[in-house]
């Protein structure tokens, strides 16, 4: 019977939305475990002490949250980052690319359809959106922008029956049934402008998919509905950086490019999850 | 320097965290000699900034950027931002990616409503012990709607995993249309279980109809509060219609002082800022930055004039017996998404049972290009705008959101506010607050919020006159 906590911080809820997912699943793992911290399901107020795993969704944007993650590492045996924006940063991170000074002009003294105002003064904001890692020690992450429901399932019931959960070492392209010749095409494509082919491989087609370059276990389901991997899982786990991974992987694509590749209006693509824990944002903190 | 003595410092009373909520919040009630001093409804979720973040992104992929704003009605942003763009580019996808996207739609209120009535707000309505109000609670004691729920939940899952590529964030809407065909075994796998869903969808609403029924008092158990309300209507008749249609506003009393395209939602609806919080809140443009406008659940079935769906519409008469038009109580709020959950059921059958909906002229090409565009969608939670302006590249230049719990913030500070006024003795006694608090915290879910989607952190600050005051700095 272990006692266990689900919380979201700098997030969307999306991930404990996604162990709902579990359904019939999630009520057994909850009726023979003890819930005894969940503010989205149960009406308890204090994080109690004495907990044997906790789940954590979200990154860290203020200090409210840093205290939260804090008290939590220290009242839990084991810290669970749960999600791209817990384990990465996620796609908030990608705000960290401009200064939260400017930010708050630009969202309010500064935007159309907006009354000119003050910038509200009293946010206990940090300057930055970071990963839980960045304040506390992490025990496991379970990736994903969402996580899926597998992966939560599987890690939950290993780590509660004593046994360690097993890491993933593919990459998306593992999972994808798309056709790789090895052949590409001589311009990057948008994916609204034309149809791609729906078996061949869409990064060969020209069109930024972020499979080589992703930890695979999800099963592939972005290139399987007609759309590219967007890098939710984060980089694999042989590599240090998702971005620089990615163009390695894109060198046979780059070198057949007619016009170029001129990464800075790539962020999005290259490091939509990873920006927060990326090489080129710490160079960018130096 | 003298300083007030501790008898005259306000005894301070704190819900924190609200609890059976999306994301995390908490109130903060101060009471003086019995009476309420002050009040505060705050949102700790840090602002994440998704404005700045599509800015200079490419156009196409905010449907995917953006939907990361809320992981519950991820499906209202993702098809509400790709709705935008076509304005913007002039672009009419073909019918059978209208049908999907519809199908999409209906499948996300399926199990976002059964989510919130289920989990967070039926716990509080069927006699459970305080220190159970829970699903896992309400599950042992009623096993068969606990089943029912699961199951409702699971198969609106599928339907926007069918239409959107997976849950929780979808993949497929691009401008232009949709990247994913639903097969023809694949619908009927979907038609088949969703007519056994309807009806346990119908005994699950007779369940939530039959305490409301039955205790017709605590229909009106919170003050009333006037405001505007603003929802989507279609048609000349201005039914109700949750994915696409023009703008409605009335005022309390059921006048109508407005209707218009949400295109030009700009010259009707403008956001204020107050130096003492950082959520931007949207205002009728008309009656200046105290013409607020209240969105969900409530205001659709107050603004539209009836859903065009049979089964959905008995148990909108039987709602509006409980709740008759203008409502201004807030406990209409969880029993009108019961009829909205029969019509997004009914809906997603409507959809499955249109031969269209498995064609393949799902797309159309369309070329990157300089515009500006803007569009609305009743996101469960209330009218959600998108607004892009593109430039020649087909980068986006300047995005503006307004997400439906950002409407409806100051109006549950207000609802808080009138109700604290009157429990403040009970506020303020050990014995009687616990029970005090549950009816702030019951306020709160009434309204579903989402304080992710309110996108900028949110601190307001009511008197006891009703005037917004300066936070202090703590």
């Amino acid at each position: 019977m272990a006692r266990i906590l689900l919380i979201g911080l700098a997030g969307d809820s999306g991930c404990q939305v996604a162990s709902l997912g579990l359904h019939e699943a999630l009520v057994d793992i909850l009726a023979a475990n003890e819930p005894v911290y969940a503010p989205t399901l149960l009406d308890a107020k204090e994080i109690p002490e004495g907990i044997d795993v906790a789940l954590v969704e979200g990154g860290i944007r203020n200090t409210h949250e840093e205290e939260t993650i804090k008290e939590i590492r220290e009242k839990s045996k084991i810290v669970i980052a749960l999600g791209a924006c817990a384990a990465f940063g996620g796609i908030p991170g990608l705000a960290n690319l401009k200064d939260g000074r400017q930010l708050m002009d630009m969202i309010y003294s500064n935007h159309r359809g907006t009354d000119k105002g003050t910038v509200p003064t009293h946010l206990e904001s940090l300057p930055e959106q970071r990963p839980i890692k960045h304040f506390v020690k992490v025990d496991y992450t379970i990736p994903g922008c969402p996580p899926e429901v597998t992966d939560i399932a599987g890690t939950l019931t290993s780590l509660l029956s004593g046994e360690e959960p097993e890491v993933n070492r593919t990459q998306v392209c593992d999972d994808c049934p798309r056709e790789r010749l090895g052949k590409y095409e001589k311009s990057l494509k948008r994916i609204h402008e034309e149809i791609p082919d729906p078996d061949r491989c869409l990064l060969e087609q020209g069109y930024f998919c972020m499979g080589p370059a992703t930890m695979g276990g999800c099963g592939a389901p972005c290139p399987q509905s007609g759309n590219t991997c967007e890098g939710c899982r984060g980089k694999c786990l042989e590599v240090d950086d998702q971005g620089l991974a990615m163009i390695d992987a894109m060198t046979g694509l780059l070198t057949q490019l007619k016009d170029g590749f001129d990464a800075n209006k790539y962020s999005a693509m290259l490091y939509r999850f990873t920006y927060a824990e990326s090489v080129l944002s710490e160079l960018a903190r130096s | 320097m003298s300083w007030p003595g501790a008898d005259d410092m306000p005894e301070i009373v704190e819900v924190d965290p609200l609890t059976r909520i999306e994301g995390m919040g908490k109130i903060k009630v101060e009471i003086k000699d019995n009476q309420l001093h002050d009040l505060k409804f705050q949102v700790t979720v840090a602002p994440r900034f998704f404005e700045y973040l599509v800015t200079g992104k490419r156009a196409e992929e905010a449907p995917r950027l953006t939907q990361r704003i809320c992981g519950i009605c991820y499906v209202s942003h993702h098809l509400v931002s790709v709705k935008a763009i076509e304005d913007a580019w002039g672009v009419t996808p073909p019918e059978t990616a209208v049908k999907l996207r519809r199908l999409m739609n209906a499948g996300g209120y399926v199990t976002s409503h059964s989510l919130h009535s289920a989990f967070l707000a039926v716990p509080d309505l069927v006699g459970l012990p305080a220190e159970s109000r829970n699903f896992v609670a309400l599950m042992g004691k009623y096993p068969e709607i606990g089943k029912a729920a699961l199951k409702i939940h699971a198969y609106g899952n599928k339907v926007v995993q069918a239409t959107g590529g997976r849950i929780v964030q979808v993949v497929t809407s691009v401008p232009g249309g949709q990247t994913l065909q639903l097969k023809e075994q694949r619908r009927d796998e979907l038609l088949e279980e969703g007519r056994e869903v309807l009806e346990l969808i119908k005994a699950y609403a007779d369940f939530v109809f039959d305490i409301y029924e039955k205790d017709a008092p605590s229909c009106s158990q919170f003050p009333d509060v006037d405001t505007n309300f603003m929802a989507l209507v279609n048609g000349p008749d201005g039914h109700y219609d949750v994915y696409d249609g023009d703008a409605r506003i009335i005022s309390g009393t059921g006048k109508e002082l407005a209707r218009f395209h949400p295109s030009k939602y700009y010259n009707y609806i403008q956001e204020a800022v107050w130096s003492h919080s950082s959520t931007k809140v949207p205002y009728y443009k008309p009656e200046g930055a105290s013409g607020n406008l209240r969105v969900g659940p409530l205001a659709r079935l107050n603004v539209a004039s009836k859903m065009p769906f049979p089964v959905a519409r008995e148990y909108e008469e039987r709602y509006l017996k409980l709740f008759p038009r203008t409502c201004l109580q807030v406990q209409g709020f969880n029993l009108a998404r019961i009829p909205e959950l029969i019509a997004g059921q009914e809906e997603v059958l409507e959809m499955l049972e249109d031969p269209g909906i498995t064609g393949d002229d799902i797309r159309v090409p369309v070329k990157s290009m300089g515009g500006e565009g803007a569009a609305f969608i009743e996101a469960p939670r209330g009218v959600l705008t998108h607004h892009y302006v593109i430039d020649e590249q087909g980068l986006i230049r300047y995005a503006n959101i307004m997400a439906p719990t950002t409407y409806n913030h100051p109006l549950i500070q207000q609802d808080l506010f009138e109700n604290a006024k009157i429990y403040a003795g009970e506020l303020a006694d050990p014995g009687k607050r616990a029970e005090a608090c549950w009816r702030l915290e019951k306020i709160v879910r009434c309204y579903d919020p989402c304080t992710s989607c309110s996108v900028h952190v949110a601190d307001f600050d009511i008197t006891v006159d009703g005037g917004m005051v300066e936070v202090e700095e703590v």
